[in-house]
């Protein structure tokens, strides 16, 4: 544990002479949970697709310490480079898990196909990691033939999140995860991504308008509005002391339960 | 009671806190203005003052929970002095999780953690062994009298007195040099605030620096080294 696992600075991305991010910093240390918040339009989307390679800057570096290299800028690398330097150590959550799925292969071709495109080829062994996540998010190894679709919402994004930690990933990132579910099925995946960050040191951006969900699992909160970052702090502080206007509102829409 | 001349565990200096309502046309309401509390080990300061004066602002401040405008908290930590005003997020995650705790008057946890793991976190989090943290948070349970067929619930549907009881027991397991304790037995009956004020004093015994706002007479008076009284704000304008 030597130094920040990300360092973003001066990220500039805009649509059509839109801007969608502006001058957006942050770093991000291994093992710590960050949540982005802020409403449809603010950038946070934007942001982890940024990071994910999946959409191109304007501007600005993002440094990610990789295992093959060390630090690298990822917007300065091709395709190829960037899928041979980052490896698995960046994972990324879809709010539909439909979208981080293979929904024509079984639940444990889902887990075990990272590690075939990582290299392993024991079947057998392949097999039974697939059954231990399985167990590990909850869902019976008993069904690991079965096709997701068969699966019901939550199943399915605990399917998801196996897939995406199945080859020790150090960042993953996940845009509003819980957000599709069921009060009750949103509690049993907070309780699960906490416990799997804790015990892999794994770090986390987590995009969600879900203040109570960004309380619960982030050590740090970033607000987020027309593509700035207008605060961020430790969690506690920044929902119990809100120092900007935007935040302030924010914080009090919130029903208090 | 001689004054001890050991280092202060927690030293606030000239520390200040407001508040900016924005949506109150930036409504300013100064509601710290230089305070100077420093608490040595085996202290326990009792926050006086009537309500609305500032005691659990105070608190939240001294837990870095709110954002002071000036001044400085100062924290020992390993032989070094750490000021919590100035510190980044990480550092004060760090002295949250071996130097300072806060028990406040409600526990806020994840839904569905069974009680004996809310209690254990705070040692896990240390780095210690899990079974060994699910042991310690078994007795210190079992001390505060939770009822051994409640261990593996969430604590969501239990009675006011035990989540506090719950609350208490995850705020002391892990043993900080410093804690900051809100209301600790407003709502136990008789037996359990017995229970609570013998483990406060342990803990104060050992040498930790408490800091405690207490509505209760008995407990205030068995627990309280000395007594601060808020002074009067210097309304800004």
């Amino acid at each position: 544990m030597s130094g920040p696992l990300l360092e973003i600075d001066g990220l500039c991305k805009a649509y059509n002479g839109r801007p969608a991010l502006i001058d957006v910093a942050l770093d991000l240390w291994p093992g710590e949970v960050l949540a982005i918040v802020g409403e449809s339009g603010s950038g946070k989307t934007t942001l982890l697709r940024c990071i994910d390679g999946q959409v191109a800057p304007e501007r600005g570096a993002i440094r990610f310490d990789t295992r093959a290299q060390g630090m690298v800028d990822l917007t300065l690398l091709n395709e190829a480079r960037r899928r041979r330097l980052l490896g698995n150590d960046l994972g990324y959550v879809h709010q539909n898990p439909r979208d981080g799925l293979r929904l024509e292969l079984s639940a444990g071709a889902n887990i075990g196909e990272p590690l075939l495109q990582a290299g392993h080829r024991h079947y057998g062994r392949i097999r039974a990691t697939a059954e231990s996540w399985l167990a590990k998010v909850e869902i019976d190894p008993g069904r690991i033939d079965d096709l997701p679709k068969h699966f019901s919402g939550g199943m399915q994004q605990r399917l998801q999140i196996a897939r995406n930690l199945v080859t020790n990933p150090r960042l993953v990132l996940m845009d509003e995860p819980t957000g599709g579910l069921d009060v009750s099925v949103q509690a049993k995946l907070l309780d699960l991504l906490r416990r799997l960050a804790a015990d892999l040191d794994l770090a986390i951006i987590l995009v969600t308008h879900d203040l109570g969900v960004a309380r619960l699992l982030a050590d740090r909160l970033m607000v987020m509005q027309a593509g700035r970052i207008v605060e961020s702090g430790l969690t506690d502080q920044v929902l119990d002391d809100p120092h900007q206007p935007y935040t302030q509102l924010l914080v009090s829409s919130v029903l208090q339960l | 009671m001689t004054m001890p001349s050991t280092t202060p565990l927690l030293e606030a200096k000239g520390v200040s806190k407001s508040f900016t309502l924005h949506a109150r046309d930036r409504l300013r309401l100064a509601v710290l203005s230089e305070i100077d509390l420093a608490v040595r080990p085996g202290e326990c300061v009792v926050l006086d003052g009537p309500s609305g004066a500032g005691k659990s602002t105070l608190m939240r401040t001294l837990y870095g929970n709110y954002r002071a405008d000036g001044g400085a908290i100062l924290v020992q930590r390993d032989g070094e002095t750490r000021d919590l005003v100035r510190a980044t997020p990480r550092e004060i995650l760090a002295l949250r999780r071996d130097t300072i705790g806060y028990i406040s008057q409600f526990l806020r946890v994840i839904p569905r953690v069974p009680t004996i793991e809310i209690v254990a976190e705070p040692l896990t989090a240390l780095g210690i062994d899990r079974e060994e943290a699910r042991k310690r948070a078994a007795s210190l349970l079992a001390r505060m009298a939770i009822p051994e067929r409640f261990w593996a619930l969430p604590p969501v549907t239990f009675s006011g007195g035990e989540q506090q009881r719950v609350n208490i027991a995850r705020g002391l397991i892990a043993g900080h040099p410093v804690l900051l304790v809100d209301e600790p037995t407003a709502s136990l009956d008789s037996v359990n605030r017995q229970t609570v004020l013998a483990l406060l004093q342990e803990a104060r015994d050992a040498g930790a620096a408490i800091v405690a706002i207490c509505h209760d007479d008995v407990t205030r008076a068995a627990l309280a080294t000395r007594y601060y009284k808020i002074p009067l704000r210097v309304q800004a304008t």
